[in-house]
């Protein structure tokens, strides 16, 4: 690619050398420091219910436990949203859901597997229909408990936030780049 | 054949449009709706279910009676008691074990607490539909007090476990009845709020008034369960009709609308939930003296379980209680839950678990109404029906 | 009403047809009846003001039979309501196929088609022969029979 630009003269791959620029910029500290910790205040879990759970989980962005306060907000499409909740057993049918959820969401991305259904399958470990989440996704933090209390799923957001300011979760190096 | 039974027809023309709402949508059903659109109109449309069934059935006939408690529960997470209580009713018909009047009391004393945030929860659902947010944040605020009570009851939030065969699981605690009276003090007062923001709210009278309509035939014919059921006009609860518990000393109302619209199903969520608070307050008053664990049972108890038992009021079964087993033959039972009527069905072989055990949920029932009420009215009027019949997914599908 | 005269009101209705009438517990009726005249039968009790069916299940009895079971009650009488009514048919195990009520009861709907679902019993006439519960793509043996087994944990008899 050629461009000119006040009767200079570049020559290269822009595109490609900017987006190198700007990935060894995020990377860099502070940047990325700033970059981990706004994030870590901006988890938008998508509105995406697999089960009972999602009772408790209701109960958590409501007035008592607020989890608003922590940045966390459901929100409804999958397309605006950095965060997949499992809440509590995924069937067969549902995790086909869940894939398509989670490919759709645009990275960094994060997932939380909440209940002992999503860890091991819970009371319901020898159904016919379910399947164990951390086989088919990247699970970052498990809640135990079936259901587990509200605060429980509090607890979650905050490691989660914690293990996103370590910089353990995000790497822009490895995230593909779409055009 | 009835008319609703037609399979969706496809439209030669390509006129007619296939939506898919769902299985992640704003509302956060665990369901999908396939509906056939014309422009802004809704043809036909028929949920698709099945994405949280987790196979309750087949699973209890491998756990052993006493297991089956908490198994039961997990299908309608918002509304434990009622499954609880319908399956306890069911096995102590099998096992010939009758529970005494105290527990019957504190049994029926739970179920009412239940109901009450169930509804409030189904409240809340409802306001999410319709994009209002802030009846979600009040109806789940409100939830929380009547949460606690039952968690000072039982020990648990929500799933509770609490109804046991042969009685209850623990005592109130001495000075409940005094908790008791301040929330319900705190949810009459709200509920005058929720009249203004809801009940006389011309936005939402718009949106539900007229919309989704059930006929009284339809509901009979239909087999329509609960609140839905007695927003069409039909006066049938369980709890008068074929009571159990401590129900039948107790006074209460049914509550019935004849319009069978979206909003005469909330108002009968809430004029429930004004009954519930009076049959607490019966209860309460009411509740008899005496032990809160059949006799039969605790006779079986080891000295140091009854010890334990008379010091804190509290059931811990030996493990003995593991094997229960229940004599052959089958029973039924019914309850009248939140959202309507739990039947639960046990056939027994004489054995540790029980050869088939069917749980028929109100959700499921209710089912059906998404086809036949979605059906000639517009795409915006989708959440507000499904909104107003209180429908939870993991409960339909088990 | 007592159950002694919903048990002769029964048997009237159904009194020109192979049936068994009994009372179960206090406030069960039971009619067993064969299947070529279960529509018959649903239809003259329907006529007594049994209008919906609560649940249908089926039962595996294996290499032996099938059951089928319906429990029915009724709306819009209050006094009939405190009674279940329930209807029994039997099926071999080789021909698990019973008419369906739809025509009668229109509430069987979806609980004959999770019965069709799960336990692979072909109600005829039943217009929806599709998986309800189960993934459309399931395959194999219907998952609540009891050939179909699943694990158990410990030592379970
Ligand atoms: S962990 Fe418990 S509450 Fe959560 S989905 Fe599983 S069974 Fe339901």
């Amino acid at each position: 690619m050629v461009c000119g630009l006040k009767g200079m003269m570049w020559v290269g791959n822009l595109e490609k050398a900017a987006r190198k620029a700007a990935v060894w910029l995020v990377n860099k500290r502070p940047i990325r420091d700033i970059r981990d910790w706004g994030i870590s205040f901006s988890l938008w879990p998508v509105h995406f219910t697999t089960a009972c759970c999602g009772a408790e989980f209701a109960a958590t962005s409501a007035p008592k436990y607020d989890a608003e306060r922590f940045g966390f907000l459901p929100f409804v499409a999958s397309r605006q949203c950095n965060l997949l909740l499992i809440e509590g057993t995924l069937t067969k049918k549902m995790a086909k859901a869940a894939l398509w959820v989670y490919e759709q969401m645009p990275e960094p991305k994060f997932v939380i597997a909440m209940g002992a259904c999503a860890i091991d399958g819970g009371i319901f470990w020898n159904s016919y229909n379910i399947v164990r989440p951390m086989d088919i996704l990247p699970v970052s933090v498990f809640i135990p408990g079936c259901p587990p209390r509200p605060e429980a799923v509090a607890q979650a957001i905050i490691m989660l936030q914690k293990k996103i300011r370590k910089g353990e979760l995000v790497k822009y190096e490895e995230m593909e780049v779409v055009k | 054949m009835s008319e609703f039974v037609e399979t969706i027809s496809r439209s030669e023309d390509g006129r007619f449009l296939e939506l898919l709402i769902g299985p992640q949508h704003p509302a956060s059903g665990h369901m999908r709706l396939v509906a056939e659109v014309d422009g802004d109109v809704v043809v036909s449309l028929r949920p698709n279910l099945g994405y949280v069934h987790r196979s309750v059935e087949k699973i209890a006939e491998v756990k052993k009676f006493l297991q089956i408690i908490p198994l039961v529960e997990r299908p309608s997470l918002a509304d434990t008691t009622a499954n609880n209580l319908a399956y306890v009713l069911a096995l102590e018909r099998l096992l010939g074990v009758e529970p005494p009047p105290r527990a019957q009391y504190l049994r029926t004393l739970l179920a009412e607490i239940n109901r009450i945030h169930s509804h409030f929860y189904g409240i809340g659902i409802h306001g999410v539909m319709i994009g209002s947010s802030t009846a979600f944040m009040w109806a789940f605020g409100d939830r929380e007090p009547l949460i606690h009570l039952a968690q000072e009851l039982t020990g648990a939030r929500i799933t509770y476990s609490y109804i046991i065969p042969g009685g209850v699981r623990r005592d109130m605690p001495p000075d409940f009845p005094d908790k008791v009276e301040k929330v319900l003090r705190y949810i009459e007062r709200r509920l005058e709020d929720y009249d203004k923001l809801y009940v006389r709210n011309p936005v939402v009278r718009a949106r539900l008034e007229g919309v989704g309509v059930l006929k009284k035939e339809d509901a009979i014919r239909l087999g329509i369960t609960g609140p839905n059921l007695r927003a069409s006009g039909v006066p049938y609860d369980v709890r008068k009709a074929d009571p159990y518990c401590a129900y039948p000393d107790i006074d209460f109302n049914v509550i019935t609308r004849e319009e069978g619209d979206a909003m005469a199903r909330f108002l009968v969520r809430v004029g429930e939930i004004r009954e519930s608070m009076k049959i607490i307050r019966q209860v309460l008053k009411k509740m008899p003296d005496g032990p809160i664990f059949a006799e039969k049972y605790y006779k079986m108890l080891p000295p140091n379980l009854k010890k334990y038992y008379e010091e804190t009021k509290e059931v811990k079964f030996p493990g003995i209680f593991a094997n229960l087993r229940a004599p052959a033959g089958e029973s039924v039972a019914r309850v009248e839950g939140g959202r309507g009527e739990v039947v639960i069905y046990i056939v027994s072989k004489g054995g540790m678990n029980p050869y088939r055990f069917r749980i028929v949920t109100p959700s499921f029932r209710n089912a059906v109404l998404f086809e036949h009420l979605v059906r000639n009215v517009r795409v915006a009027d989708i959440p507000a029906i499904y909104g107003s019949l209180d429908y939870f997914p993991p409960e339909a599908d088990r | 009403m007592d159950l002694e005269e919903v048990v002769q009101r029964v048997k009237d209705a159904l009194s020109d047809l192979e049936v068994e009438v009994q009372e179960k517990g206090p406030n069960v009726v039971e009619v067993k009846v064969n299947r070529e005249n279960v529509i018959e039968a649903a239809r003259k009790l329907k006529g007594l003001g049994f209008d919906h069916v609560k649940s249908v299940t089926a039962i595996d009895y294996p290499n032996e039979r099938f059951e089928v079971v319906y429990h029915a009650s009724s709306y819009s009488n209050l006094e009939l309501a405190r009674f279940f009514l329930v209807l029994r048919v039997d099926l071999p195990y080789d021909d698990p196929k019973t008419p369906s009520l739809l025509e009668v009861w229109p509430s069987v709907l979806y609980l004959e088609h999770e019965q069709y679902d799960l336990m692979g019993i072909d109600f005829e006439g039943h217009p929806r022969k599709e998986r309800l519960l189960l993934p459309d793509d399931y395959e194999g043996i219907p998952p609540l029979r009891k050939e179909f087994k699943i694990k158990t944990e410990g030592i379970n008899a």
